[in-house]
C-alpha cells in the first residue's frame, strides 16, 4: 500500500490541506479550542453530576459539597466554570476570525450552524449560573424568565413551559437542570460534529485560492502537532485560572429576600443595561433578537460575493465586516457600563 | 364542453382544465408517485402529531402553586409610621393613622423584590426602578405602581395579606396597635 491507514483522530483530519491556512496564525486554532473546551466542560459537567442535587433545599448546599469537601471538588468546580467561560471568549472570537477573514463566503450553511452554536453555547452558559442557586443566580433566572412573559401573545404561555409552573421554584431549576445537562448539551454536541464535518465538505478550511497554480500543503501529521500544542497551552492556562482564581459561589438564594445588587451573568450584563432604560420587551427581546437576527444573515445580506475568501479584511466584505466590528463595540461598551456599575 | 378524449399535454390523461392541483403531488401521477406521496404525507402527519403531544408533555406543570392569603403575625406587632418587610407574603406591612395597609414588595417591570430606601420610598436593585412610600413610580423603567394587597384579620387574630387580591392604595385595615 502507498500510504499508512490513519487511525480515527488523524482520518478526521484532512489528507493534506494549504500550508498557509495550517499555520497558528491564521485561525489561531479557535475553533479547535472550543471543541476542546466543550470536551473538558461534559467530562467536567458528568463528574460533578456525581454530587450536585437540583433541589432548592439542597442545590446550593451540594455545590458546597463539591467545592469544599469532596477531594479536588473545589478545582473540579473551577474547571467547570472557566472552561465554560473561556468557551463563550473563544466562540466569540472564532466568529470574529471567520467573519474578518471572509471564512464564511460559499459556506453560508455552516455560518448559520455556528450561529445557532453561538446560541447554544450563551443559553448553556445561562443555564449553568442558574444551577448554583445562589441569591447573585436566582433572581438572573427570575427576570430572564420574566422577560419571556413580555412576549405578545405566546409569551405567558411560553413562560409557564420554561417556569414549569406559574412562578419560578422546584421545576423550574429541575427544567433548567435537564437543559443544561442534556437538553442542550446534546444538541450543541450533534451540531458542533455537523459543524466540524461541514468544513470539510465545503472543501476544507477556508482559503485563498491564489492565481499563481497549486500552493504547497501541509500533511495531517503537521496539522495535528499544531493543534496538540494549542491544546497544552489552552489547558495550562484553563488549569492555571482554576487553581488561582475561585469559581464565584454567594449565599443560597432565598427568592423572598431582596438584594442590595443583582448582576446579569457577564455576558448577559449588555442586556441588563439596555433594561434599565428602554421598555422591557423591546431592551429584553427584540434588541437581542434582531442583533443575533442581523449576525446570522451576514453572508446572506451584506456580504453575497465569494471573492475574498481567506483574506483577512478583503475588501468584499468591508461592510459585513463593519457591522460585525460596531456590533461588538455597542455590546462591549454596555458590559463595560455594567461591570463598572 | 371540455373534450376528456384530448390528451394533456404530458400525454398522460384528460386536458389541463380537469387536473386536480394536490400539494406535493404531480399533475397524473402514476401508481408509484401517488404510493411515494402518501408515504410522505403520512411520515409528516405523523411527525407533527408527535411534536404536538411532546408540546403537551411541556405544558404539564407539577401540583403546588404558593398559598396566596399569608399570615403575618397580630396587628400589635406593627407600630405606626415603620415600614416592615415580611418575607413569607413578599410585602411591606406599614401602618398610620388609618391603620394597617400591605405594599407588594414583587416590581413591576421583571419581578425582583425592591428594597425599602431609608428616608423614603422603595428602590429596586435590578435596573434602578424607584418608587414613593405610597407605590408610584418615580424613576426607571418600571411603568405600573407597586400593587397594594388586600389584609384581613384571621379567626385566630393574625394579619393576613391576600397576594392575589390588590386593593386601591388608600385601602386600610383598621386594626389598633
Amino acid at each position: 500500500m502507498a500510504h499508512k491507514r490513519p487511525n480515527f483522530f488523524y482520518h478526521l483530519h484532512p489528507p493534506t490541506l494549504p500550508e498557509r491556512e495550517a499555520r497558528f496564525g491564521y485561525t489561531f486554532g479557535l475553533g479547535g479550542i472550543s471543541l476542546l473546551l466543550f470536551l473538558v466542560l461534559g467530562v467536567t459537567g458528568v463528574l460533578e453530576m456525581f454530587i450536585y442535587v437540583p433541589t432548592l433545599t439542597d442545590a446550593a448546599e451540594s455545590v458546597r459539597q463539591i467545592t469544599y469537601l469532596a477531594p479536588f471538588g473545589w478545582l473540579l468546580r473551577n474547571m467547570h466554570y472557566w472552561a465554560g467561560q473561556m468557551m463563550v471568549g473563544v466562540v466569540i472570537l472564532h466568529m470574529a476570525r471567520v467573519v474578518l477573514s471572509g471564512g464564511y463566503k460559499g459556506r453560508r450553511f455552516n455560518w448559520l450552524i455556528g450561529m445557532a452554536l453561538l446560541a447554544l453555547t450563551l443559553l448553556l452558559d445561562f443555564t449553568g449560573y442558574v444551577l448554583r442557586w445562589d441569591q447573585d443566580t436566582a433572581w438572573a433566572l427570575v427576570t430572564g424568565t420574566n422577560l419571556v412573559n413580555t412576549i405578545p401573545g405566546i409569551g405567558p404561555a411560553l413562560y409557564r413551559v420554561l417556569v414549569g409552573g406559574q412562578a419560578v421554584g422546584q421545576a423550574t431549576l429541575l427544567r433548567f437542570y435537564a437543559w443544561h445537562v442534556i437538553g442542550l448539551a446534546l444538541v450543541a454536541a450533534v451540531f458542533s460534529g455537523w459543524h466540524s464535518f461541514r468544513v470539510r465538505r465545503d472543501g476544507g478550511i477556508s482559503h485563498a485560492e491564489p492565481a499563481g497554480g497549486p500552493t504547497p500543503r501541509a500533511g495531517r501529521e503537521e496539522l495535528v502537532r499544531t493543534e496538540s500544542i494549542a491544546a497544552l497551552l489552552t489547558l495550562a492556562a484553563l488549569v492555571g485560572l482554576s487553581i488561582f482564581v475561585n469559581a464565584p459561589l454567594g449565599p443560597a438564594a432565598n427568592l423572598t429576600v431582596p438584594v442590595a445588587e443583582a448582576r446579569a451573568p457577564w455576558f448577559f450584563l449588555w442586556v441588563q443595561e439596555l433594561l434599565r432604560s428602554a421598555p422591557a420587551f423591546l431592551a429584553g427581546v427584540l434588541v437581542p433578537l434582531a442583533v443575533f437576527t442581523l449576525l446570522s444573515v451576514l453572508p446572506y445580506v451584506l456580504d453575497r460575493r465569494e471573492t475574498g475568501i481567506g483574506e483577512w479584511f478583503n475588501r468584499p466584505g468591508r461592510l459585513a465586516q463593519g457591522l460585525f466590528l460596531a456590533i461588538v463595540i455597542a455590546v462591549s461598551a454596555l458590559t463595560a457600563r455594567g461591570l463598572l456599575r | 364542453m371540455t373534450d376528456l378524449n384530448e390528451r394533456s399535454a404530458d400525454g398522460r390523461g384528460p386536458g389541463p382544465e380537469v387536473r386536480p392541483t394536490i400539494v406535493g403531488l404531480p399533475p397524473h401521477p402514476d401508481r408509484r408517485e401517488f404510493l411515494a406521496w402518501l408515504t410522505r404525507g403520512s411520515l409528516v402527519a405523523i411527525s407533527a402529531l408527535a411534536i404536538g403531544q411532546v408540546a403537551r408533555f411541556f405544558s404539564y406543570e407539577p401540583a403546588g402553586e404558593a398559598p396566596s392569603v399569608i399570615p403575618v403575625g397580630k396587628p400589635e406587632t406593627y407600630t405606626a409610621d415603620t415600614l416592615t418587610y415580611v418575607g413569607a407574603a413578599r410585602s411591606y406591612i406599614g401602618r398610620d393613622s388609618g391603620g394597617l395597609y400591605a405594599i407588594d414588595a414583587v416590581c413591576t417591570h421583571l419581578g425582583c423584590l425592591v428594597e425599602h430606601s431609608i428616608g423614603d420610598g422603595f428602590a429596586c436593585p435590578c435596573h434602578g426602578s424607584r418608587f414613593a412610600a405610597d407605590g408610584q413610580v418615580q424613576n426607571g423603567p418600571a411603568s405600573k405602581a407597586l400593587r397594594h394587597l388586600a389584609l384581613d384579620v384571621s379567626p385566630d387574630g393574625q394579619v393576613v395579606v391576600n397576594r392575589s387580591q390588590p386593593v386601591a392604595p388608600e385601602t386600610r385595615l383598621a386594626a389598633n396597635s
